[in-house]
């Protein structure tokens, strides 16, 4: 592909701009393809072309394509299960007993960037494996993503083999049914306790309406933004949990270093960040 | 906007903090500087979320009145709100550095290390220099906050001061600092001193000049590094195979070539039963370049960690080492487990120069699925035929990850059969394995049979199938068929329809030109893009007239293809065109179309371009002056 440097800084400008996502210098081997697609979709013969379009579209369709090209990450179910635990045995019980004590039976999770969907399954599945009377609570699980293709996969939520390589056999059979081609779709009790939704998380005027959480996931998704746009996420997170709500982000990232408005805790064995 | 800020500004006093927080990140997006003082009030707020929003909007608004509001905040009583005004002026940079100039030789010591800690973050030569005044300081503090800002800013003007300093330093502390500091400057001038400081008898110090001499890089280094390897503590020779790893990364240095090979063998195998994984990595990748029997049974060894990253390293060192018998092979995996199995199978082909397709037959049925895999993707880069209809019946096995294995491994097999198989495959309900078909399909020679099975499929039932045939066709457009495709263009899926005209495009196929103008008014956007992009590329000037009325369409994308695409055209015609679109409404138009005037030489648009020039800024002003100083050259 004939890229010129400057032709990348502007694209990856652009990107960021956009919706966050940082890409240095050396990964152009990953934009290539993408772009290079988008470009034949577009019928653009020229990078100069395709960055004019999607520079100047005013609707910015053609830039949330691309983007949207850019974030289909890898996932899979029961993807770092003690921290998931953690979640279930350690920070659940302290929210569900001040809920309680509040006279309140409702839960609200979000997972954001949840790419197809495999996180806030997981939780919907590890909750009713795992909570006894969790049919008496009113739980809202909300998945969002940048990606509307990524969200397509998440409502139709059938997946291949290697998205369930760390299902126990046990849940495997009870929540998910093989496919005449070998997929598993998965059943309408666990699809049905989540709902998914469309969300730029550097979009500060739609992450503003994102209030009355319990509980946020974001694994795995800060180390693709660079530090100030972690730091603005971060700290939108923080305005969308309700008081003493808990944050998980993944083993690599760290609330700590982005923000010190959160409390660190210790939890069985782990470390979780709660608003305080 | 003056009262937007005033509103802001009022809110910043709410009882509601997210009131006060949204009201502080708007007033950064906003940058009045008018905003400082009130934003600098929020530091005293109660919420941390609060004082942290308060922080990134003056950073935001920046500026000399940001620096010159924020500075006195250094002496403040409070850690948290000298650690925010650090942050502040460091992130402003370059606008601090005159104010930060005059507070490093402030009366109090802890307003000089504030000064000396931003400076060294903001890193640039200015800063730089007044670092270097600071070496003078007669506070340790400060002189060690000044090595360490010079050290991670890595700028070599000042490394002599630090050498220097280095000569006459008695501060253990001091030392650490400047051996750290002066290793990360990786300059060479430095190694005599370092080599000598390795006597030291101070642990710390050592660590850190093993450190530094890794960072530097230099040849010298292996072999003292190497020396000392048995009479220090394992924590110790963890650090000398870190930077025996660095210098091993300088390429064309033949550094460990040109020691005894059984020496360094001696000395760093025994530290493969470290559990340090990066130690193993490190040693994998030096084991490389030492040329001794015993070194591919080290690397053997390796392919059975638990670390990916040490595997690869080995494999890659072991890549090295080929060609290598087929005995020795045989024998190796005959020995291995299955974790080594995967991994020594997934390199060997290029291990040997000889065709191993016999060796890999036997393990195509293993019982692991990820050996019959690597196996199965291991023979199809052998470049005969052998095994082909093993490779044919695992399409079918059991587990996906073989059958996109064996699905792949046809694409080197220029057989009938193996196109035939993954034709079938278009048709899977698995969209996942008629997606890997089709990119294998993609990059094979297609006989006629294939070409007629897969036009066939463009009337496939499943939709998913007949977007798979266009692509695959629209890749190696077939031009003896012609007008076999031409009924794609009523395709119900617009993906068919788009495809196949790319296809026609790619082909520049004169003769469809009539059969493809009326998908000018196709229903879909993309075909409608595609027709014109086609049309353009048979660059037959009687598509013009078709191609100008598209200007027309209330589609910004559609006009901004038809600006781009007459770039294919020389000519009165295609200039006219170009013209009206000068005065498109739209700023992409108009720039698609500058662009496109200066491209194809139409000088009657320059007294139109300069007539712009008045109306036009920025991008599009610059780009018309562009232009016109194409267009008169």
């Amino acid at each position: 592909m004939n890229i010129s440097s400057e032709e990348y800084k502007e694209l990856t400008e652009l990107v960021h701009k956009r919706s966050g996502l940082f890409f240095e210098e050396n990964k152009l081997y990953f934009l290539e393809r993408r772009l290079e697609n988008r470009m034949s979709v577009t019928n653009c013969e020229t990078v100069k072309d395709y960055l004019r379009l999607i520079k100047y579209d005013i609707r910015g369709t053609e830039l949330d394509a691309f983007v949207d090209s850019l974030t289909t990450n890898e996932t899979y179910f029961y993807r770092e299960l003690p921290q998931l635990m953690s979640f279930i045995q350690g920070t659940l019980p302290i929210i569900m007993e001040e809920k309680k004590k509040l006279g309140s039976r409702n839960l609200k999770i979000w997972s954001a960037a949840c790419s197809r969907g495999c996180e806030p399954y997981t939780i919907a599945m590890l909750l009713k494996e795992h909570v006894p009377d969790i049919d008496s609570w009113h739980v809202q699980i909300i998945g969002t993503d940048i990606s509307n293709t990524v969200l397509r996969d998440c409502r139709q939520a059938v997946y291949s083999e290697r998205y369930l390589k760390d299902v126990p056999p046990l849940v495997r059979m009870k929540y998910f049914t093989k496919t005449e081609d070998n997929d598993w779709s998965l059943n309408k009790e666990i699809k049905n306790m989540v709902q998914f939704s469309h969300l730029n998380l550097v979009d500060r005027i739609k992450m503003r309406t994102m209030a009355g959480y319990d509980f946020i996931f974001c694994r795995n998704v800060l180390i693709y933004f660079d530090e100030p746009s972690s730091k603005q996420v971060v700290s939108m997170f923080h305005d969308s949990l309700n008081k003493g709500g808990f944050i998980f982000l993944g083993h690599s990232e760290s609330v700590a270093r982005l923000s010190a408005a959160f409390q660190i805790v210790r939890l069985n064995n782990s470390l979780v960040y709660q608003k305080s | 906007m003056a009262d937007r800020t005033q509103q802001l500004i009022s809110d910043l006093k709410s009882v509601d903090s997210i009131t006060k927080k949204y009201a502080a990140e708007d007033l950064g997006e906003l940058g009045d500087d008018r905003a400082i003082s009130h934003l600098i009030d929020l530091f005293e707020d109660e919420e941390i979320s609060v004082q942290e929003a308060a922080v990134e909007a003056i950073i935001k608004i920046g500026g000399t009145d940001a620096v010159r509001q924020v500075a006195p905040l250094l002496r403040s009583e409070r850690a948290s709100v000298r650690n925010m005004a650090s942050d502040i002026l460091a992130h402003i940079g370059e606008d601090a550095i005159n104010e930060l100039s005059i507070l490093i030789h402030d009366d109090d010591h802890d307003v000089r290390k504030f000064a000396v800690d931003i400076l060294g973050l903001i890193g640039s030569p200015e800063a730089t220099e007044k670092i270097i005044e600071a070496l003078n300081d007669k506070h340790i503090n400060v002189v060690c906050g000044a090595v360490e800002a010079l050290g991670n800013i890595g700028d070599k003007n000042a490394l002599d001061a630090l050498i220097e300093l280095l000569d006459t330093a008695e501060d253990p502390w001091l030392q650490f600092m400047l051996v750290e500091s002066i290793g990360k400057m990786h300059d060479s001038k430095s190694i005599k001193v370092l080599h000598e400081m390795l006597k030291q008898d101070d642990p710390l110090i050592i660590a850190s000049v093993i450190r530094s001499l890794g960072e530097i890089k230099n040849p010298s280094s292996a072999k003292p590094l190497i020396d000392m390897l048995d009479s220090i503590a394992v924590s110790l020779k963890q650090v000398v195979v870190g930077a025996l790893d660095k210098i091993e990364s300088v390429e064309g240095q033949e550094v460990f070539e040109s020691l005894d090979s059984a020496y360094v063998l001696d000395k760093l195998v025994p530290l493969l039963n470290n559990e340090n994984p990066q130690t193993k990595k490190s040693i994998a990748k030096i084991l490389k370049h030492v040329r001794h029997e015993k070194t591919i049974a080290a690397l053997f060894s390796l392919l059975g960690d638990h670390h990916t990253e040490v595997i690869a390293e080995a494999k890659n060192s072991l890549l090295s080492f080929a060609p290598i018998s087929h005995e020795q092979l045989e024998r190796y995996l005959s020995k291995s487990n299955n974790t080594e199995l995967k991994q020594l199978i997934g390199i060997i082909n290029d291990m040997s120069d000889k065709d191993l397709s016999g060796i890999l037959l036997a393990y195509v049925d293993h019982e692991d699925p990820e050996v019959r895999s690597k196996a199965v993707e291991a023979l199809g880069k052998t470049k005969n035929t052998v095994g082909l209809e093993k490779i044919i019946e695992l399409t079918s096995d059991v587990n996906r990850e073989v059958q996109i294995a064996a699905l792949r491994a046809l694409v080197n097999k220029q057989d009938p059969g193996a196109i035939q198989t993954l034709i079938e495959f278009l048709t899977s309900t698995s969209l996942e394995l008629s997606r890997v078909a089709a990119e294998s399909l993609k990059v094979m020679q297609l006989d006629d049979t294939a070409i007629n099975n897969l036009i066939d499929l463009l009337d496939n039932q499943q939709e998913v199938t007949r977007i798979m045939a266009a692509s695959i066709l629209a890749e190696n457009p077939p031009e003896n068929y012609v007008s076999d495709i031409l009924s794609a263009l009523n395709s119900s899926t617009w993906e068919v329809r788009k495809l196949i005209i790319d296809m026609y495009g790619k082909m520049q196929c004169k003769e469809v030109i009539d059969d493809i103008i009326p998908c000018l008014n196709d229903e879909e956007r993309y075909v409608r893009i595609a027709t014109i992009s086609a049309l353009s590329r048979m660059k037959d000037n009687r598509t013009i007239p078709y191609l100008a009325q598209m200007l027309d369409d209330p589609d910004e994308h559609i006009r901004y293809e038809t600006v781009i695409s007459l770039k294919h055209f020389t000519g009165e015609e295609a200039g006219k065109a170009l013209l009206q679109a000068l005065e498109d409404s739209s700023e992409m138009i108009r720039l698609a179309a500058i662009d496109a005037v200066a491209d194809i030489r139409y000088q009657p648009a320059i007294d139109l371009l300069k007539s712009m020039k008045d109306k036009e800024y920025d991008d599009v002003y610059f780009a018309i002056d562009e232009a016109i100083r194409k267009l008169e050259q």
